[in-house]
């Protein structure tokens, strides 16, 4: 039961108005003569002071009548306690038709599809129908991968089970197959294992399908020595051939006859831009500014966030942004990391293996209170049973009164 | 708001009791009965032939010169009836209402009756009556006769009720007259009280007129919601509810007023009852009325 205007409660102490109405009425003063007394009935219904027990129903009646004039002006509502589930499952299910089942005990078992759970999130599902159902407990089965709990962690009253559904899990991926610099077919691929995600380069026992070909890394003979180093090393590394020519660019990478990725150097306002490609979703761009050349990249300041002079940061449209000239001792790596960026980009590795998420990281934040309810369906207004029943208590009063002649 | 009889107000103020009766007389001529009859009289009335037996005494001697034949001359002659009244003292009488106890209602209304009477005539008497007492003023004629009633019917204590036994009446009981019983009284007592009473006077051959006099509020129970009434002859109190207890109690009056009325149903008896919140003038304006038709 909750109140619409509970301030009216504060009339309950008129409760006691009808037992002070029965004991006024009580009061005979003096006796007055009458003439006619052997008239009068036996029963007088007012042979004592008190109240007595045949006044009772009547009193009572109508202190259940000034309480329902109360509950009416409190505007009293009915709150149907939502029904509380023993359980719901909420069931990853790799089909677009998803729908609400129930298992063997009667329990909603809910169906989403990976791309809903991929797109919302499990914590969200979690969430909603917790709010819902107000279940004791939540039974998720599904992927359980890193990805799919993107969202804040809500806080949510029933217990969790989660339960890892491997055949919905991606044991390894293949991310890349090209031809390698020995002539052989290389091929990128992530394993789930035990501890982990591993990613390798490895040589696959079957010749592949499609093999990226002629993919080899030019390189700018004018850059240093220390640039090409760098960039010679991620080649290596994706054992891709590389050779230095006199090219415009830094750095040049060639997939087949026609697609060029280049690592290419801009003039800005603010100084000389590396870029892959120059685009922004590219995720690098490197700065070199004749301003920051006595800034030295040391450990500590690698990754500063002092905007006055980082040498390296994000910039709004979310770029590593590198700035200044590194150390020359660092100059080599900075050029391996952006090389080994320009290869995978022109070896289009998008999507990746997720390792599942850990346990204890995956739990929502557990709550014992219930969140304040917003569901005014769940609340019916009482007016209209209470004017009911103060009709009939009404009507009952009206034909009890004259008997009892009070 | 309704007004209440100015006579009323003068009766609870305590005026005298025979002004207040003679100031309502003189707003009504009607006598109560008719109080002539022909014979010797002062009056002329008509002449008649004379019959063997008439007194010669009677024959006008002026019209015999003039018509030489015997007439009797005939005059309307008053005669004089014994109006005997009757006033219950028993403690019921005591009952009020307004500031007028049914005694005094009771004795402004005999009052009244009396001084007609005593106007016409007639001879009056007053018998005051309860189990314990019998206050009594005999038959007579005259002014201070009637102050003499009046002055008894000042000075009573009601107590008591009435007589069962009729022994404290046949003793002043005078059959040789012709006389109208006029009994002012609740009649509360229970018809059985009164049996006596009426046996008594149709065997003496007299009319009685009862006026019983009931209280509005004793007719509707008209009261606070809750009260204590007390019986005024056995003292008995009782707490009540009047919504609760109106009902029964009109059910039981009303029977009992309808056995009362066939109880005193007879040629010679009648029962006429007036209610306390009425005007003693208008009151007995109706009754009069009343009478002059039967």
């Amino acid at each position: 039961m909750i109140f619409g205007s509970p301030i009216w409660l504060w009339l309950g102490s008129a409760l006691l108005i009808p037992v002070f109405i029965h004991l006024w009425n009580k009061r005979s003063g003096r006796p007055r003569l009458l003439g006619t007394f052997r008239f009068l009935p036996e029963e007088s219904f007012a042979s004592a002071k008190r109240i007595e027990l045949h006044e009772i129903p009547l009193m009572l009646i109508r202190m259940a009548l000034v309480a329902l004039v109360i509950l009416l002006l409190a505007d009293l509502f009915w709150r149907s306690e939502p029904e509380i589930k023993e359980s719901i499952t909420i069931k990853e299910v790799n089909s677009e038709e998803t729908g609400q089942t129930e298992d063997e005990n009667g329990n909603p078992v809910m169906e989403f599809s990976s791309e809903e759970i991929e797109d919302v999130g499990w914590w969200n599902v979690v969430a909603q129908a917790d709010y819902d159902h107000h279940p004791e407990k939540i039974v998720v089965q599904g992927d359980l991968s890193e990805n799919r709990f993107h969202s804040i962690r809500p806080e949510i009253k029933a217990g969790i089970e989660w339960q890892q559904n491997d055949s919905l899990v991606i044991p390894e991926k293949k991310l890349a197959t090209w031809m390698g610099s020995d002539g052989e077919s290389k091929v990128l691929i992530q394993r789930r294992t035990a501890v982990g995600i591993s990613t390798n380069i490895e040589t696959p026992q079957e010749e592949p399908e499609q093999v990226m070909d002629g993919i080899r890394l030019i390189l700018n003979s004018e850059n240093s020595e220390a640039i090409n180093r760098g960039l010679s090393y991620a080649a290596a590394f994706w054992e891709i051939e590389s050779e230095e020519q006199e090219i415009a660019e830094r750095a040049q990478l060639i997939v087949g006859d026609e697609s060029r990725i280049t690592l290419s150097q801009q003039v800005s306002d603010s100084g000389i831009n590396d870029l892959i490609e120059a685009n922004p979703w590219s995720g690098i761009s490197f700065q070199v500014t004749d301003m920051d050349t006595g800034l030295v990249a040391v450990h500590s300041t690698l990754y500063s966030r002092n905007k006055q002079a980082p040498f390296l940061f994000e910039d709004e449209a979310g770029n590593l942004v590198v700035n200044g000239n590194p150390e020359r001792s660092l100059e080599s790596w900075i050029f391996a990391g952006l090389g080994n960026q320009l290869i995978l980009k022109g070896l289009n590795m998008e999507a990746s293996l997720w390792p599942a998420m850990d346990e204890a990281q995956r739990n929502p934040v557990f709550t014992s209170e219930s969140r304040t309810p917003e569901i005014p369906e769940e609340q019916r207004s009482a007016r209209l049973w209470l004017v009911g029943l103060l009709a009939v208590l009404w009507l009952l009063e009206r034909w009890l009164a004259p008997k009892r002649g009070m | 708001m309704k007004r209440e009889p100015e006579e009323l107000d003068v009766l609870r103020s305590g005026v005298d009791l025979g002004l207040l009766a003679k100031h309502i007389v003189d707003g009504f001529m009607i006598g109560m009965h008719k109080g002539t009859r022909r014979g010797i009289g002062s009056e002329f009335s008509q002449y008649r032939s004379y019959q063997p037996g008439d007194d010669i005494r009677q024959i006008d001697w002026k019209m015999f010169a003039r018509s030489d034949r015997y007439y009797i001359k005939e005059s309307e002659v008053e005669s004089s009836v014994t109006v005997r009244f009757f006033l219950d003292m028993s403690a019921s009488m005591n009952y009020e209402e307004n500031g007028i106890t049914r005694f005094q209602y009771a004795a402004l209304v005999t009052a009244v009756l009396a001084t007609i009477a005593s106007q016409q005539g007639d001879a009056i008497a007053l018998h005051l009556v309860n189990n314990e007492e019998h206050k009594s003023l005999t038959e007579k004629r005259g002014k201070a006769h009637l102050n003499r009633f009046i002055h008894l019917l000042e000075h009573v204590e009601c107590k008591g009720h009435w007589p069962k036994s009729t022994d404290w009446l046949t003793d002043n009981l005078n059959t040789h007259s012709r006389e109208l019983w006029i009994v002012c009284s609740d009649l509360l007592d229970g018809e059985q009280r009164w049996e006596t009473f009426i046996q008594l006077s149709k065997s003496v051959g007299h009319e009685i007129q009862f006026l019983q006099i009931l209280g509005h509020d004793e007719l509707h129970l008209k009261m606070e919601e809750a009260v204590t009434v007390e019986d005024p002859e056995s003292h008995a109190t009782k707490n009540i509810r009047t919504s609760a207890v109106r009902e029964q109690y009109l059910q039981n009056l009303h029977a009992y007023l309808e056995e009362l009325k066939i109880g005193l149903l007879s040629p010679r008896t009648n029962l006429f009852m007036m209610q306390m919140n009425q005007s003693v003038r208008d009151a007995l304006f109706e009754f009069l009325k009343l009478r002059e038709r039967l």
